[in-house]
C-alpha cells in the first residue's frame, strides 16, 4: 500500500513532525519506531529505572490506536497522530 | 419598593441547599450515596476533598499505608503531625474528610485491595474510584468490578500530566488496555508479594499537587454522574462521560484530550462475571471452614464442594538454606510480614518456600478455622465449586460490617 503522510506530536515535549506511513501500519508498530528513532530522545524509562509504556492516539478521530491499523479507524493523509506516556504513578519491584 | 421585594434569595440551610440551584441535581441520590475511594494519597485526597464538599452521603476510604513527610507536598488533608505519629493514610484522611463536612457519613479501612476488600463491599457500592499508584491494584479493581458488572473510575497522575478514565465491563477493560511488557511486570510483582523473598520498594515517581487537582476533579465529577445514573443515553439529562474513553491532560504542552479506548479483546482473565449471587445472611468471615463446607453440602446438595481460594492458605514455610520447615497457619497476604517479624531470612539471597491450599475443600486439616484466619476478606463473595456448576455466595452474615459514621 501506498504510504501517506501524518504529522506526529509527542504531547509531552510539543515537538511535531511529518511522518511517511503505510495505512496498514498498526499502532504498535508506530509507537515502536518512534521509540527506536533515536533522533527524538524519547525517554524510555521513569526515575526508578521502569520502563515507560506509550500510547498512540489519532487527534482527529478520538480514538486510541495500539492493534488496529491506521485504515482500520479510517485515518487519513495529514491526520495528527499523538504519541502520550501513559501513566501509572510509579512502583518498583526489585 | 425595597431590594428585597424583588431579589429572589435562596434560604441556605444545609451545605448542599446550593446545589439545588442546578437544575439536574437530586439532592436524595447523592446525599444517600455509597462511594469507596481506593487510594488516599495525592490523587485520593483530591477526590475526597471533592466529594465531602459535594455532600457525597456516604464514603468509604480505603488504603493500607501511612503518612510520609513526603506526602505534605500534596496531600491537603494531611498535616506535618500526621507524618510525625506515622499515622494511617485512610484514618486521617477519614478524619479530616469530617473536619471539612460533618454532614457526610465515612469508614475508613487499612486494607490491601488486592485481598482485604470483599467483593460484596464493592457491589454496596454507587461509585468506585481508583485513586493508585500500580498496575496490579488497578488490576485487581477491575477484575472485582467486571464481576459484578459495576463501572470504575481510575486516575493517574505523573509530573504535571494525568489521565482518567471510567471502565465498564463488558465495553471497556484496564486488563485488556495492558501490553505485554505490563502484564509481565504485574506477575513479577505478584511472585515478589508471594514468595517473600524479596522486597517491593514503592516507587517515587514525582507528582504535583496540580495534576492531583485536575485529575481528582475529573474523578469526582464522573462520580456524580454515575450516583446520577446520567450518560449520553440518559432522558433526564444529557451528560457526556468518560465511559470507555481517556481524558489526557499534559501541563507542560497544555494538551488536553478525550480519547475512545480501543475495542476490548475476546481472550482476557478479566472477562467474568459473577451473575445470581446468593446472598447467605447465616454466612460471615467469622464462619469456620468445616461450618461453610457442610452449608455447601447442605444448600446444594453436594457431598463434595470445592471452595477455590483467591489467595493460597499457607502451612509450612521451608528455608532454603538450612531447609528448615516451620509450621504456619497464614493467608498467603501475611507471609511476609511472618517472615520479617520472626527474622527467617538469614541473609538477602535466601528464599523462602511456601507450602499451602488452594482450595477448601471436605480434605482440608484446618476446618476449625474462620474464613477470616484462612484470607476470606469481610462480605467476600465466594465460589463454590459444584458438580457441573458454579454457586456465587456473598457473605451476607457480614452486613454490618460497613458502618458509616
Amino acid at each position: 500500500m501506498a504510504k501517506k503522510k501524518y504529522r506526529v506530536r509527542i504531547v509531552h515535549t510539543g515537538k511535531e513532525f511529518t511522518m511517511s506511513l503505510d495505512p496498514s501500519t498498526q499502532g504498535l508498530q508506530i509507537v515502536k519506531a518512534l521509540l527506536n528513532n533515536t533522533k527524538l530522545n524519547l525517554v524510555k524509562t521513569d526515575t526508578e529505572g521502569n520502563p515507560i509504556e506509550y500510547k498512540l492516539s489519532s487527534k482527529q478521530k478520538g480514538k486510541d490506536i495500539s492493534t488496529n491499523t491506521l485504515s482500520e479507524l479510517g485515518i487519513t493523509d495529514g491526520d495528527v497522530l499523538l504519541l502520550h506516556q501513559k501513566i501509572i504513578a510509579g512502583y518498583l519491584v526489585v | 419598593m425595597k431590594k428585597e421585594d424583588f431579589l429572589f434569595e435562596p434560604s441556605i440551610n444545609t451545605r448542599d441547599d446550593v446545589y439545588e440551584l442546578i437544575s439536574w441535581w437530586k439532592k436524595d441520590k447523592v446525599r444517600n450515596a455509597k462511594v469507596m475511594v481506593i487510594g488516599a494519597g495525592a490523587l485520593g485526597n483530591e477526590v475526597l476533598k471533592n466529594l465531602a464538599l459535594l455532600n457525597i452521603g456516604n464514603i468509604l476510604i480505603v488504603d493500607y499505608d501511612t503518612i510520609e513527610f513526603s506526602n505534605l507536598s500534596r496531600s491537603l488533608l494531611f498535616r506535618e503531625n500526621d507524618a510525625n505519629n506515622n499515622a494511617l493514610k485512610c484514618s486521617i484522611a477519614a478524619e479530616r474528610v469530617k473536619d471539612l463536612n460533618p454532614e457526610v457519613k465515612v469508614m475508613s479501612l487499612n486494607a490491601d485491595i488486592n485481598n482485604g476488600i470483599g467483593l460484596g463491599v464493592f457491589r454496596r457500592m454507587d461509585a468506585i474510584i481508583g485513586c493508585l499508584d500500580n498496575r496490579l491494584a488497578r488490576l485487581s479493581i477491575n477484575r472485582a468490578c467486571y464481576k459484578l458488572r459495576k463501572p470504575w473510575i481510575d486516575g493517574a497522575i505523573e509530573n504535571l500530566a494525568g489521565q482518567s478514565t471510567v471502565y465498564v465491563p463488558g465495553k471497556s477493560c484496564y486488563e485488556c488496555d495492558l501490553t505485554e511488557r505490563e502484564k509481565k511486570m504485574i506477575r513479577r510483582a505478584q511472585a515478589c508479594m508471594n514468595v517473600a523473598n524479596r522486597s517491593i520498594v514503592r516507587g517515587r515517581i514525582p507528582t504535583t499537587p496540580i495534576s492531583a487537582s485536575i485529575i481528582g476533579a475529573i474523578q469526582a465529577q464522573e462520580a456524580l454522574k454515575i450516583i446520577h445514573n446520567y450518560d449520553e443515553k440518559s432522558k433526564e439529562a444529557y451528560f457526556e462521560t468518560l465511559k470507555s474513553k481517556i481524558f489526557r491532560y499534559e501541563g507542560k504542552t497544555i494538551d488536553i484530550g478525550v480519547y475512545e479506548l480501543e475495542d476490548i479483546k475476546e481472550d482476557c482473565d478479566s472477562h467474568y462475571y459473577y451473575d445470581e449471587i446468593i446472598e447467605a445472611n447465616e454466612l460471615s468471615h467469622n464462619t469456620t471452614v468445616g461450618e461453610l463446607i457442610e452449608w455447601a453440602q447442605k444448600t446444594f446438595n453436594e457431598s463434595e464442594p470445592e471452595i477455590p481460594l483467591q489467595q493460597q492458605f499457607i502451612y509450612e514455610l521451608i528455608q532454603d538454606k538450612s531447609e528448615n520447615r516451620i509450621s504456619v497457619r497464614l493467608p498467603e497476604s501475611k507471609v511476609r510480614e511472618y517472615i520479617e517479624t520472626n527474622n527467617l531470612r538469614t541473609d538477602f539471597n535466601e528464599e523462602v518456600y511456601l507450602k499451602g491450599y488452594h482450595y477448601l475443600t471436605i480434605d482440608f486439616p484446618f476446618k476449625e478455622l474462620t474464613l477470616k484466619e484462612v484470607g476470606i476478606a469481610p462480605l467476600e463473595i465466594i465460589l463454590i465449586e459444584i458438580e457441573g456448576a458454579k454457586k456465587y455466595v456473598e457473605l451476607t452474615g457480614d452486613s454490618n460490617y460497613l458502618n458509616f459514621k
